[in-house]
């Protein structure tokens, strides 16, 4: 039996615009397994994404606890949040964003380069990561030169490279068309099976979501179903 | 991350260069205006020593060209006790200052003309003949640089080529070096061909050298002396007062180059502004990925310094070249522009500032916001 690896404990989320408070997030209580594979569903502004940025440590809640394998990180400074991310967490976009000017490769490097490593180790991490993500043969392209899949897939091979335990993904298969959509999701599906990461996506499209152990779903804050059947 | 820093700017060529391009128009602007003043304030400096007084026609004290004098203060001149004398002679220098237009192998060239007698010299010690001689009647004296100010080769004034005046043929006899004065850039002649020839009876000024008198001594003469109506100056208020008759232009110089810099800055700063903004997200990416903002505000920073170093290196090796060869012929005062060490230093400063303060704002706007507004907007 896997432990748990996230905890919220009636997080809260408020902006203010002007006068008026947005509550994109309220009194939300969830645990998240290492090794699972989670989906998020909502309508748009239900707060899919204030959430997903809250769990990696992108965003803080107002209220609330956060704990990450038993360490409350909700009131973590901006600069302890961001060595706390590059050590936990990685992020996948909808859109992919890779750094245009870097290639592949390099692309993939950039998160090692925020820890101390030797180049050879960097190197040998480089090469498993996009070889697990299946795009080591693209490896001297830029993004402009690559399909939006493949992009994704060195997206996802980022998101690998520092080995961490969370992975948590936007929409990634959101702007692919279907079979590259199915790849991306089953190479998803295998990081929790095979390398026992912890994925949270949040999607619109129940298809993507049917790859996931279990889906919740969002509207106006509050979690409304809590569909719970770990495969593991 | 030295990697992103540089390839942001070699993928962008055309926007790199463009920003090369404005960084290098300031520093030239800059450096073209410190060397303006710099080389004029020196060109004028170096021409006073202060054991000399000159004595000028009363009422005309501010331009040596201007000033006449009467011959008869000639000999009253020698009498004042406690001039410099060697072998006899006072050092007394009569002199007749003259612009006028002169012809070198059919070519007319302006050129400054001064008559003097053989005293000269003990007046001028700086002042040293470095080929030839003295000049004696129909032979001309020319200051080493005078080739410069002619806009001539220096091999069109070597010893034994002429020089036409008033229909006059002058045979040139000598070169003399004055280091760091504007005599270097002269001619001179004998003062009596310059009076039959100018058919003056005035000369322009008597310059004395002082030994055990002062400036005080000379100055009472002067006012003591109302029938020869002459005053007295000394070199370093001369030329301290056409310094500051200069001064108005150097200002000139200066605001003319920062107004064309800061128009140069603008356009620098708005290009690095769109080009840190275009990467609003991709920060935040980097962000997300875990780089502090510290290292990502060091990363613009680089290439912004990259930009300008290499701009500043541009613009000193363009202005080491070819600052010394722009000559300015400028009223009284003629001088070569040049790069002093301060000037280096200043600009290798200004460079590394300035390529902070083009990021300030960017950064700041890119870098400041919640990552989540900048990540997902
Ligand atoms: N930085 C912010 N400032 C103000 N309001 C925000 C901010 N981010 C999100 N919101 C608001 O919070 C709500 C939820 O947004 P979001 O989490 O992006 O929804 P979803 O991803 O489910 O579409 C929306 O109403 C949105 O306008
Ligand atoms: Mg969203």
């Amino acid at each position: 039996m896997n432990k748990t690896l996230i905890s919220c404990q009636g997080i809260s989320k408020v902006y203010l615009k002007g006068k008026q408070e947005i509550i994109p997030l309220n009194e939300l209580d969830l645990e998240i397994i290492q090794g699972e594979f989670l989906a998020l569903m909502g309508p748009s502004g239900s707060g899919k994404t204030t959430l997903l940025n809250i769990l990696a440590g992108i965003d803080s809640p107002s209220k609330g606890k956060l704990y990450f394998n038993d360490q409350d990180i909700s009131q973590l400074k901006r600069r302890q949040l961001t060595s706390f991310r590059a050590k936990n967490m990685a992020y996948i976009f909808q859109l992919y964003h890779l750094i245009p000017v870097l290639t592949a490769y390099e692309n993939v490097e950039l998160p090692l380069l925020t820890h101390r490593m030797s180049s050879k180790e960097r190197h040998k991490r480089v090469c498993k990561a996009l070889e697990l993500a299946k795009i080591a043969d693209r490896a001297d392209h830029y993004p402009k030169q690559l399909s939006g899949g493949q992009e994704q897939r060195v997206a996802i091979a980022r998101a690998l490279v520092t080995d961490p335990p969370l992975i948590v993904a936007d929409e990634p298969t959101g702007d692919l068309d279907q079979e590259s959509a199915q790849a991306i999701l089953t190479l998803l599906k295998s990081l929790c099976t095979d390398l026992n990461k912890t994925v949270v996506m949040v999607t619109h499209d129940p298809k993507a979501a049917a790859y996931a152990d279990r889906t919740l779903f969002l509207e106006k804050g509050v979690l409304i179903t809590g569909d719970y059947n770990v495969v593991h | 991350m030295f990697t992103y820093t540089l390839m942001n700017l070699v993928k962008s060529p055309l926007r790199s260069l463009q920003l090369f391009a404005s960084c290098f128009l300031v520093f030239m602007l800059i450096l073209l205006a410190s060397s303006f003043q710099e080389s004029m304030s020196s060109s004028l400096k170096f021409n006073s020593d202060d054991k000399n007084v000159i004595l000028l026609g009363a009422g005309s004290e501010e331009s040596l060209e201007r000033s006449e004098v009467h011959q008869s203060a000639i000999a009253a001149a020698r009498t004042i006790p406690g001039i410099k004398k060697s072998f006899d002679q006072s050092a007394v220098s009569p002199e007749i200052h003259y612009n006028t237009v002169l012809q070198f192998n059919g070519v007319e060239k302006e050129a400054l003309i001064r008559g003097v007698q053989k005293n000269a010299l003990n007046v001028y010690p700086a002042l040293e003949i470095q080929e030839g001689h003295f000049p004696n009647s129909g032979q001309v004296m020319l200051g080493r640089f005078a080739w410069k100010r002619l806009g001539l080769e220096p091999s069109e004034l070597s010893i034994g080529k002429s020089i036409i005046f008033e229909k006059q043929e002058f045979t040139i006899v000598g070169t003399f070096a004055a280091p760091g004065t504007l005599m270097e850039s002269e001619i001179w002649i004998n003062l009596n061909d310059m009076i039959s020839l100018t058919q003056r009876d005035s000369i322009s000024s008597i310059t004395l050298r002082l030994d055990q008198a002062e400036f005080d001594d000379v100055d009472l003469f002067a006012k003591q002396r109302l029938d020869l109506q002459v005053a007295a100056i000394s070199e370093q208020a001369y030329y301290a007062k056409v310094s500051s008759f200069y001064e108005p232009i150097q200002f000139m110089a200066w605001l003319t180059a920062l107004l064309i810099a800061s128009g140069a800055l603008f356009g620098g700063l708005n290009t690095f502004y769109a080009a840190v903004e275009s990467r609003k997200k991709e920060l935040a990416t980097l962000q997300a990925i875990g780089f502090q903002r510290s290292k990502l505000f060091l990363s613009l920073y680089g290439e912004s310094l990259l930009i300008h170093l290499a701009a500043y290196l541009f613009a000193i090796a363009s202005a080491i070249y070819f600052f010394p060869m722009v000559n300015i012929n400028f009223g009284s005062t003629f001088f070569s522009l040049g790069i002093t060490h301060i000037q280096i230093f200043f600009g290798l400063a200004l460079a590394i500032v300035l390529a902070f303060v083009v990021i300030i704002l960017p950064g700041w706007h890119c870098l400041h916001p919640p990552l989540n507004n900048t990540l997902n907007d």
